[in-house]
């Protein structure tokens, strides 16, 4: 599956990146803020963006939402640690397909990626 | 319930990452900010991750001492960062990101219990004495508030070390007695 990775954390994303290698997924791009991930997104076309709740400037929620306007249809995986039932409630009604909570095993990632693909 | 939520992340941090992560002990009781820093050896610098939910004026922190580094990194990342004079960049951006973690385990628990939601701001780290903690972390907190405080230690070991950090989040007055029982 071709991922892009939107997380602010440049260690977070080169571990995920070395894990979806090493499930033969091809990592197309990278972005550290939301609008660098809506760049990407439109320029790279993944399959799959994993992206970050929180981070510098527009949250994840807002670039879910950006997201989804430019492909409705896109997948979109949150990746965070924050677990509030309001505000995973809220990812899920904006069109999430699928949450991943920090801190996370590569089975789990591998579940995620499958559940979704 | 904080307790739990923190218990849970120390297990998942534990069977994900290089190192054992366990709960020293768990205290809760009313205090300043300064109290709260204190908890940290107070002649010694600390690093500190931490966040403030504005609104709410509720602070999350993890205090650890610099020195530690080496073996938090072994721990976490699964690798030694070597410990030099300072603390560099990258060991800031890896301790952001295990802050980002523990923090958000203790935080959601709470702000689930008063049914609020706040989206967290991005974590921010800082390393100094008493008064430096006191001024970034504090910065529009006025310093002699009292707050209820849950403040738990940590132990984090790799198989040759050993480190200590305080994790504690400081719920204003008001907000507490919204989840304490009458």
């Amino acid at each position: 599956m071709k991922v892009l990775i939107v997380d602010d954390n440049v260690l977070t994303r080169t571990m995920i990146k070395d894990i979806l290698q090493e499930m033969s997924h091809q990592v197309v791009g990278e972005a550290e803020n939301g609008d660098e991930a809506i760049k990407s997104f439109r320029e790279l076309g993944p399959e799959l963006v994993l992206l970050d709740l929180i981070m510098p400037g527009k949250t994840g929620l807002q670039v879910l939402e950006e997201l989804r306007l430019i492909s409705p249809a896109a997948k979109v995986v949150m990746v965070t640690a924050v677990q509030q039932e309001e505000i995973s409630r809220k990812l899920l009604e904006k069109g999430a397909t699928a949450i991943l909570h920090k801190p996370f095993s590569y089975e789990e990632l591998e579940a995620v990626l499958k559940k979704v693909s | 319930m904080t307790e739990a939520s923190l218990t849970k992340c120390l297990a998942r941090l534990s069977s994900v990452s290089a190192g054992t992560w366990e709960i020293l002990g768990i205290s809760d009781f009313s205090g300043t900010l300064e109290d709260a820093v204190r908890r940290h050896d107070p002649k010694k610098p600390a690093g500190a991750v931490y966040f403030n939910f504005g609104e709410l004026r509720l602070i999350a922190m993890m205090l650890l001492d610099p020195g530690d580094i080496e073996c938090i990194s072994k721990c976490f990342m699964g690798y030694s960062f070597p410990r030099g004079p300072v603390t560099t960049q990258t060991e800031e951006v890896m301790l952001l990101e295990l802050g980002n973690i523990i923090l958000n385990a203790l935080t959601n628990s709470a702000l689930n219990a008063l049914k609020k939601s706040v989206m967290p701001p991005v974590p921010a780290y800082l390393e100094g004495d008493l008064n430096r903690l006191l001024e970034g972390v504090g910065a529009g907190v006025a310093l002699k508030n009292n707050f209820r405080i849950i403040a738990a230690s940590l132990a984090i070991k790799s198989d040759r070390s050993v480190a200590r950090s305080e994790v504690l989040v400081l719920v204003p007055c008001e907000l507490a007695r919204e989840i304490e029982p009458a």
